[in-house]
């Protein structure tokens, strides 16, 4: 048995492979599209959040909305409660509200008329919780803006929160104290009450944080997963393997390949994230701090980098191995096919083994138990989406993000090494794909 | 030195595909490599040039592992295929920098190659006039509206790049219309008097003979014959007579026993056993003053040759 005269691994001709893939994938149109689509919809996710959020709370909470003194000729108070919520307390001075008539009613009138307003305020049980409900009404012909009528309801929710007060016979800071939010934590052991005290960063931000992280990292490694099972699967379905073989070996080939499809997504998803960091800040100048800053946070990519000042910076390796890894995995995968119709399943496992990190990415940090995160971040292909936001926020020892970051680099290697095996051999294979396991046995076998 | 092919040999689990073949061309010119669908050249070729692991074997060139680091290749595969989504030119200057032609070399190769195989209005924008006769550059086609035989001419062109030392060109022939495969073959006579090696497989047998030195024949993956196609040839000895005479000579042919392969209107297509039959027939029909317009005795041509041999195999096999 003679093995093969040349080094399986040599990497001659990869940076050729690399930019003639690159640069083919960025002149085909259908990629084009999609990349440009993409950077824009995650820059403008943030503000048209915030544009939504600020046009709904923003000007509920102030009447500011009102620039020119609104004349009403009626606002009719309905109130089915037993709340004293009526007419006499609507005290509407000084909100650009200037109301020739408040009347108590018993009903809303049939018909409104144009400069007329009905203020209904009911109780109604709402997903089983007893809930007060204060509706504005205007005429269908009426001149008054949503806005305008947001910002009147802005002003009567603080006169209801007052009748509220009054009925409980309760002071401001009172009625404060029962109103303020409770945060709770299911502490299990003392160490994790300790990790949480001493963290900078509370479970909640653990938790905000690294979904982002998760959601970044999956949406880079499911888009890259198709794209590098095609772009493997190239030159098998084009039939020019064997003339390329002539001029550069498998490896380089694939790898060549492999790197320009994460190349090109991404500087997608970077280009994206730094874009949506431009365009959250335009968006804060113009409306200012978000109303609700948590939900705005969800579709800013780029705080992902700048929660943690310096030590975010940790995400960017840690997110270029794990692409890597999961990278050479689709590469993998699709160099044992032969037809379009197996595409599907080689794409159909990177995503299943992605979408399993990710899912234990999602869920873990909001169990708060310190063992089961430490187990998670030294597991490869789960400890990708759990141990760097982990270290960041204090959760595991560095000893146990560097044992995963090590394994992970391990599995990098095998792959590396599978990948360079199993694309020579099955290269010019036309029969039909094999599965995972084959893959595996197939390179475990002696060299011919 | 040049070309040493040492026993190879290459199993699928239980089933054999080649079967320790061997072969070597010493000097340059033409190998071909015959056989039937599934004798196993094409699997011999991908071992010849590293694609496929062997299982036994080696193969040299100058004394050196045969690889495109050591020798510079250029290879026209079986299966004839481009990429459909790229330009042909993007395509074709990625083969030639994969193969270290750079810059105004390769573009000037492309020029000669695309020039000599008649590819020129497939790689350049051609310039029409439109109707207020204004010149309008047409892009050149794309890869999915070539014909297969334009799509060949391609692949050859990128084989022949990096002026190869060694050519190895599987089924060059087949696919092409009677004027792309004239063009083809005088490219291939003028890399022979270049001083290349060239491999060739076919099924053509009358293009190979046309150009080969030395052959190997395969049949059920192991080599059936081998070596110089003449000394072959001399061993059958010159057994093809074609025979044209302006009378019926059957019974002439039939008194010595001679087989006849085919007869039209006096003229006939005979296989004798050697020179002495051919020569005993020409002396009875001089004798008998019968005016011969025609009297050709030659050896098996290598279609015969194959046949005989292959056919013989496969008797034995059943």
């Amino acid at each position: 048995m003679k093995k093969s005269s040349n080094n399986i691994y040599s990497c001659t001709g990869l940076l050729k492979v690399f930019s003639f893939t690159l640069s083919q994938t960025f002149k085909n149109r259908a990629y084009r599209v999609s990349y440009i689509m993409f950077i824009v919809l995650m820059m403008v996710m943030g503000p048209i959040n915030q544009l939504g959020m600020n046009a709904g709370m923003g000007a509920a909470q102030s009447t500011d909305a009102i620039n020119d003194e609104m004349d009403l000729k009626q606002i009719y108070f309905v109130n089915d409660t037993y709340l004293d919520f009526s007419a006499e307390k609507a005290e509407l001075d000084g909100t650009g509200f200037a109301v020739a008539k408040l009347t108590d009613a018993d009903a809303v009138p049939d018909k409104l008329a144009a400069d007329e307003i009905a203020v209904l305020l009911d109780r109604q049980v709402i997903d089983e919780v007893d809930t007060y409900v204060l509706n504005i009404i205007a005429a269908d012909e009426s001149d008054i803006t949503p806005i305008e009528l947001d910002a009147l309801g802005g002003h009567l929710m603080g006169r209801l929160e007052q009748a509220r007060r009054d009925a409980a016979d309760l002071g401001e800071e009172q009625m404060k104290v029962l109103q303020m939010a409770v945060e709770s934590g299911s502490t299990l052991t003392y160490e994790d009450y300790e990790a949480e005290i001493n963290s900078a960063y509370t479970s909640r931000q653990l938790s905000s944080y690294n979904s982002l992280y998760s959601i970044v990292l999956m949406i880079l490694v499911a888009l890259t997963g198709s794209y590098v099972v095609s772009s493997v699967m190239e030159e098998k379905m084009s039939k020019l393997v064997e003339n390329l073989l002539v001029s550069v070996r498998p490896l380089a080939l694939i790898l060549g390949k492999i790197l320009a499809m994460m190349f090109y997504v991404f500087s997608m998803i970077v280009l994206g994230m730094g874009g949506s960091f431009i365009t959250n800040k335009i968006a804060e100048s113009i409306f200012g701090t978000p109303a609700v800053q948590n939900v705005a946070d969800m579709m800013n990519f780029s705080r992902l980098f700048t929660f943690a000042g310096f030590k975010g910076l940790l995400l960017l390796p840690c997110m270029l191995l794990t692409y890597f890894m999961y990278s050479m995995l689709a590469g993998l995968m699709g160099s044992a096919c032969t037809r379009m119709e197996d595409a599907q399943s080689a794409i159909g496992t990177v995503t299943m083994v992605n979408m399993v990190g990710y899912m234990i990415g999602m869920i873990l940090p909001n169990i708060e138990n310190s063992t089961a995160l430490l187990v998670a971040s030294i597991i490869p292909f789960v400890s990708s989406y759990i141990a760097p936001v982990s270290l960041i926020c204090g959760r595991i020892p560095l000893w146990a993000f560097l044992l995963g970051i090590l394994l992970q680099i391990v599995i990098c290697i095998i792959l590396f090494r599978i990948c360079a095996k199993t694309y020579r051999k099955l290269i010019v294979n036309d029969s039909k794909r094999l599965k995972l396991f084959d893959i595996i046995k197939l390179s475990l076998a002696k060299e011919a | 030195m040049g070309l040493e092919v040492k026993d190879l040999s290459k199993k699928y689990g239980e089933k054999t595909v080649v079967d320790h073949i061997s072969f070597s061309m010493e000097k340059p010119g033409v190998y071909a490599l015959l056989g039937t669908n599934g004798a196993g050249k094409t699997t011999s070729i991908r071992m010849i040039l590293d694609m496929l692991d062997k299982d036994t074997g080696e193969v040299l060139w100058n004394g050196k592992p045969l690889s495109f680091d050591t020798c510079n290749i250029g290879y026209l595969a079986e299966e004839r295929g481009l990429y459909q989504k790229y330009s042909l030119m993007d395509q074709i200057m990625y083969f030639g920098r994969l193969r270290g032609v750079k810059g105004d070399e390769l573009k000037t190769k492309i020029k000669y190659w695309s020039g000599r195989l008649k590819l020129d209005e497939y790689l350049y924008p051609a310039e029409t006039k439109d109707a207020r006769g204004r010149v309008k550059k047409v892009k050149p086609k794309s890869p999915d509206q070539l014909s297969k035989g334009n799509q060949q001419k391609i692949q050859f062109l990128i084989a022949m790049l990096s002026d190869p030392e060694l050519l190895v060109l599987d089924e060059p022939f087949s696919g092409l219309d009677p004027v792309n495969t004239d063009i083809l073959k005088d490219v291939v006579r003028e890399q022979i008097s270049a001083g290349k090696y060239i491999i060739m497989s076919s099924h053509q047998m009358a293009a190979v003979e046309e150009f080969c030195t030395d052959i190997t024949i395969m049949c059920r993956s192991k080599a059936l014959v081998q070596g110089n196609l003449n000394e072959i040839k001399k061993g059958y000895g010159r057994v093809n007579l074609s025979l044209k005479c302006e009378q019926d000579v059957s019974s002439y042919i039939n008194e010595l026993g001679i087989q006849i392969l085919s007869e039209k209107e006096n003229e006939y297509e005979l296989r004798v056993t050697g020179d002495q039959q051919a020569n005993a027939l020409l002396w009875n029909l001089v004798n008998a003053t019968i005016p011969i317009i025609k009297f050709d005795l030659s050896e098996l041509s290598l279609h015969e040759i194959f046949v005989k041999e292959v056919g013989a195999n496969e008797e034995e096999q059943q």
